[in-house]
């Protein structure tokens, strides 16, 4: 499988905490091809954001990742020394959060943010401030450069600019920038525009997919915005409470949501063509991750849950080629009607 | 805004303050039971010669006048007459200031540093042994009555063990430029006279840094812990830098921003301090003087060192002003 | 019919429930905290009970405080008979720390509850009323602050004459400011708030509201606060007293003790100055360790 950038097999991520034990990912598995936009959609709270730190490791206490495999460039990553893993945070696994207000360091240049990680992962120099000045004024076009790939207005200003001084578009725009300097071969985006605009938003969703068009990067794309999967990605897995509950290409997952928690989702997307009477919505919360339902956490919601939901947990199976889906009654699904009732 | 313009408006605003301060010192020698020109004419002199002294000190004029005469004489160097040292407190000040000052100085020299690496220690290594030990450490610091401290160091390192010596400064340099006698034995290389000195400085300095450190080291810790759970922590790291580069670099860069407008207040700490170590230590400074005026009820002499401290408390956090907006850019450049 | 009112009750408040119950947690899990805690219950028994404890009494002629002694046991080592040992008339060491416990907490507690009042009610109206008058107190704040808190008591204590009452109005004088800020700061930052639904209010009820919301949001750093100033007062009061301005010689008090003691000290007598400084160093140290726990546990961004 030539083609599968990073594989994540049966991950499991806890959080040790006061009130017991939180199993934020539970048994996540899915692949990444290279080349592609992988979107990983679900509420807030379903544990997309910890299984995304949990590939590039950046989990801390009281988390810790129990079980599973990361595989990345033929290497188990969880099972890597610190030293390696490092290595590859930043070269071949870069990541962008959310807040780009908060993301950047406010007492350094943007231009120096952005060389320091060109200089820790090309020459090894950890500290820019013994940098050779040869080499960071080497390294320095290579910036303008790349902020001019993310179409930041101004580079040779910019790279002298703090953080404060720019807008919060601007901020994501450096923010990519810096994250794409090296090169690496996959891009996390935690909820890259949730705090941004919605016409800054498409600048950057046009963004990403220019840098993935220019430069054959993978992107993993968090959110919890349909429309902003609709825009950009190739495939998606939704997430549900620690566990992914579908995963298939773009066009299926809209047209043909299978699983009943997807259904939902898509279901409760108000339309601007139709006129429905009420919107729709899914019954019931989030459970709690400290004591989550047991079999198919879905199954409390789930209209049509029997007992054996109750019991067994389901797994992911391939009902059509590159779509999976994980519910016992997947057949049925499948021959279902296009609404969720 | 730029940074001249930040700087110069702070300045400005010096002015009002330190008239303020006189206010408050005015004030205060008000309320002073004593009949000044009493003690000033002796116990012994008729009343007409105390008569001419009210006269001659307005002391019979109406209050805004008499401060008038107060804060004129305050600006042009005339700060009363001590009769504790029998000449001009303006003179006393400017002969004990340089004592303080060094004292002050290696103070700050031993507590900021010792204190900013117990406070990172303290947060990096969060709830764990050396940070229980740093806070109590620290906490200790702050609880501990100065002259305390002082006594016990005395009884240590002096009475039981006899390394150092319990009072004074030690022999003056052969040439004496700015006061400070430790800079001064070097400058005019008096070996005998620089070891002395540093003997002689070791323990009232350390027993002066003790609160001021603690109180560093426990602001560095919380403000490490509140910027290491920010976001760019999170992004530094997921450049791959180590560790060590994302603390010293990202983390404390940004933490220290907060300690130093701490230290600027705990420097009152400090001054304060100075008074109870230059007693203690027979360290002939302003607090040794200050102490020397309380026993004697010298009341121009404890007015104008409480005027002097609060004068250089306000510089002090001043200095700290400016270089919170040095080193913050989001000061500098205005927001 | 019964169950359901209390039902009702049991959700109403089960928030609220929750909340004590994980203060009580954290508490509890704050093990230096406790420590604090029981030093501070501690020093209160000490001082409630020390007619009980301490094998020699004071008595009072004219307002002075005198002290039984002997001068054929001056200046003796600690032992079985006198656990702190003598000073240099032969009073009994052990029984004045015990009975300086309290003066310390009588000094602390006045000086801080007068603050606290003046401060809480000077910045609570300030900021309240606002305008020209708020200005002046802000700047009367100010030139407070431009003094060390220490340097400033000795100046207004020595102005004042000796005696424990002056150290004490001095002291308040020193830390009312502080209380003020707190305050007026938690007043304006309400009355922004409460502007979007002044809007609804009437003149009347807006003050109420303030007052409803000024007090509960106050409350813990005022209480933080207050804990730390307690040993923070103690501690000047004992400097103050350490440089001669308090009370009188051969009196309980520890200042007073560890200032006489010093001459002593480094003849090798250590013992007069020694526990006097000890004393004042665990009650601060126990005001400290139960403030930091306070503010730790009022902390709401630490929470959780």
């Amino acid at each position: 499988m030539d083609d599968i950038l990073l594989k994540v097999d049966d991950l499991h991520t806890y959080f040790y905490t006061y009130e017991g034990v939180v199993k934020a990912v539970d048994g996540v598995s899915f692949d990444i091809k290279k080349g592609e936009i992988f979107g990983l959609v679900g509420e807030t709270g379903c544990g997309k954001s910890v299984t995304a730190l949990s590939i590039i490791g950046l989990i801390d206490e009281p988390g810790r990742i129990e079980s599973g495999k990361i595989i990345f460039q033929g290497k188990n990553l969880l099972e890597l020394p610190e030293e390696e893993k490092r290595k590859i945070r930043g070269k071949g696994i870069t990541m962008i959060f959310q807040e780009p207000m908060t993301a950047l360091n406010p007492v350094y240049t943007i231009g120096d943010q952005i060389l320091e990680i060109l200089l820790l992962h090309k020459y090894g120099i950890e500290n820019i401030k013994k940098a050779p000045k040869d080499l960071k004024e080497k390294e320095k076009k290579n910036v303008i450069e790349m902020l001019r790939m993310v179409r930041m207005p101004d580079p040779e200003r910019t790279i002298n600019s703090y953080p404060h001084e720019l807008s919060g578009g601007m901020r994501q725009r450096a923010m990519i920038a810096m994250m794409l300097a090296t090169q690496p071969s996959l891009l996390i985006a935690d909820e890259p525009t949730t705090a941004l605009d919605v016409t800054v938003q498409a600048q950057i969703l046009n963004i990403l997919l220019d840098m993935k068009n220019k430069l054959g990067i993978s992107i993993l794309l968090i959110t919890h915005d349909l429309g902003v999967v609709a825009e950009i990605c190739d495939r998606v897995a939704v997430m549900y409470a620690g566990n992914i509950v579908e995963i298939g290409d773009v066009y299926s997952i809209f047209k043909k949501p299978l699983h009943p928690y997807t259904r939902g989702l898509m279901a409760a997307i108000p339309s601007v063509t139709e006129k429905k009477g009420e919107l729709e919505y899914i019954k019931g919360s989030v459970p709690n991750l400290i004591y989550p339902p047991s079999g198919c956490r879905f199954h409390p919601r789930c209209k049509y849950a029997k007992d054996i939901c109750n019991k067994e947990k389901p797994k992911l199976i391939e009902v059509e080629p590159g779509h999976w889906v994980a519910c016992h009654f997947v057949d049925e699904l499948q021959k279902g009607g296009d609404s969720y009732e | 805004m730029k940074l001249w313009q930040y700087i110069a408006r702070r300045l400005l605003l010096l002015l009002p303050v330190i008239i303020g301060v006189t206010l408050i010192t005015f004030t205060i020698s008000f309320v002073i039971p004593a009949n000044p020109a009493r003690a000033w004419a002796g116990q012994k002199a008729p009343p007409e010669t105390v008569e001419k002294i009210k006269e001659k000190y307005h002391l019979n004029d109406p209050l805004y006048v008499q401060y008038y005469y107060y804060i004129t004489g305050v600006f042009t160097g005339n700060w009363g007459y001590s009769h504790s040292e029998k000449r001009p407190v303006s003179n006393c000040l400017a002969d004990y200031f340089p004592a303080t000052f060094e004292l002050t100085l290696w103070a700050m020299v031993i507590a900021i540093p010792v204190g900013i690496y117990l406070g990172v220690i303290s947060a990096v290594k969060r709830n764990k042994v050396p940070d229980h030990l740093s806070r109590i450490f620290a906490l200790s610091g702050v609880s501990m009555p100065i002259f305390w401290l002082g006594l016990l160091l005395i009884l240590l390192f002096y009475t039981y063990l006899g390394i150092f010596p319990a009072s004074g400064r030690g022999m003056a340099p052969t040439h004496v430029y700015t006061g400070l006698y430790i800079l001064d034995s070097i400058l005019s290389l008096d070996f005998h006279a620089f070891i002395d000195n540093v003997w002689h400085i070791i323990l009232p300095a350390i027993t002066l840094s003790y609160a001021t450190l603690a109180v560093i080291t426990r602001m560095t810790r919380s403000s490490m812990l509140e910027v290491m759970r920010l976001d760019y922590i999170k992004t530094a790291r997921a450049k791959g830098l180590s560790d060590k580069v994302v603390i010293y670099r990202h983390a404390l860069r940004n933490a220290l921003i907060p300690t130093l407008t701490v230290s600027g207040l705990a420097f009152a700490g400090l001054l304060g301090g100075a008074v109870l170590t230059e007693t203690i230590f027979a360290w002939p400074g302003m607090g040794r003087y200050a102490y020397q005026a309380i026993s004697t009820l010298d009341y121009p002499a404890i007015m104008g060192v409480t005027l002097l401290m609060a004068v250089i408390f306000v510089i002090a956090n001043l200095i700290v002003d400016i270089l919170y907006a040095y080193l913050d850019p989001r000061i500098k450049l205005g927001e | 019919m019964g169950e359901n009112v209390n039902e009702s009750i049991r959700v109403k408040y089960e928030s609220q429930i929750k909340e004590f119950r994980y203060t009580l947690h954290l508490i509890r899990k704050s093990l230096l905290t406790l420590v604090g805690l029981a030093l501070l219950i501690f020093i209160f028994l000490v001082a409630i009970f020390a007619p009980y404890i301490a094998p020699y009494h004071p008595t009072y002629i004219g307002g002075q405080q005198y002290w039984p002694y002997d001068s054929s046991k001056a200046l003796k080592p600690p032992s079985w008979e006198h656990p702190f040992g003598t000073d240099d008339m032969g009073h009994d060491i052990y029984s004045m720390v015990i009975y300086g416990t309290r003066e310390a907490l009588y000094v602390g507690f006045i000086v801080v509850i007068v603050a606290m009042l003046i401060g809480v009610l000077l910045g609570a109206y300030s900021g309240y009323v606002g305008g020209w008058f708020d200005e002046i107190i802000m700047r009367i704040c100010d030139m407070f602050f431009a003094f060390p808190g220490l340097i400033l008591a000795m100046a207004i204590t020595a102005a004042l004459g000796p005696g424990l009452e002056n150290v004490m109005y001095a002291l308040m004088v020193v830390w009312w400011p502080a209380y003020t800020r707190i305050v007026r700061g938690q007043v304006l930052s309400v009355k922004q708030n409460q502007y979007i639904e002044a809007a609804r209010a009437i003149g009347v009820s807006r003050f109420k509201i303030i007052w409803k919301h000024v007090i509960p949001n106050s409350l813990p750093p005022i209480l933080v606060q207050a804990t730390m100033d307690l040993g923070n007062v103690i501690l000047t009061a004992a400097g103050l007293a350490f440089l001669g301005l308090g009370a009188a010689a051969y009196t309980a008090d520890w200042g007073v003790m560890v200032s006489q003691g010093r001459s002593w000290l480094i003849a090798g007598k250590w013992w007069w100055s020694t526990f006097p400084g000890l004393a004042i160093f665990i009650t601060v140290l126990a005001f400290n360790l139960f403030g930091d726990g306070l503010r730790d546990i009022l902390d709401p961004r630490l929470r959780r």
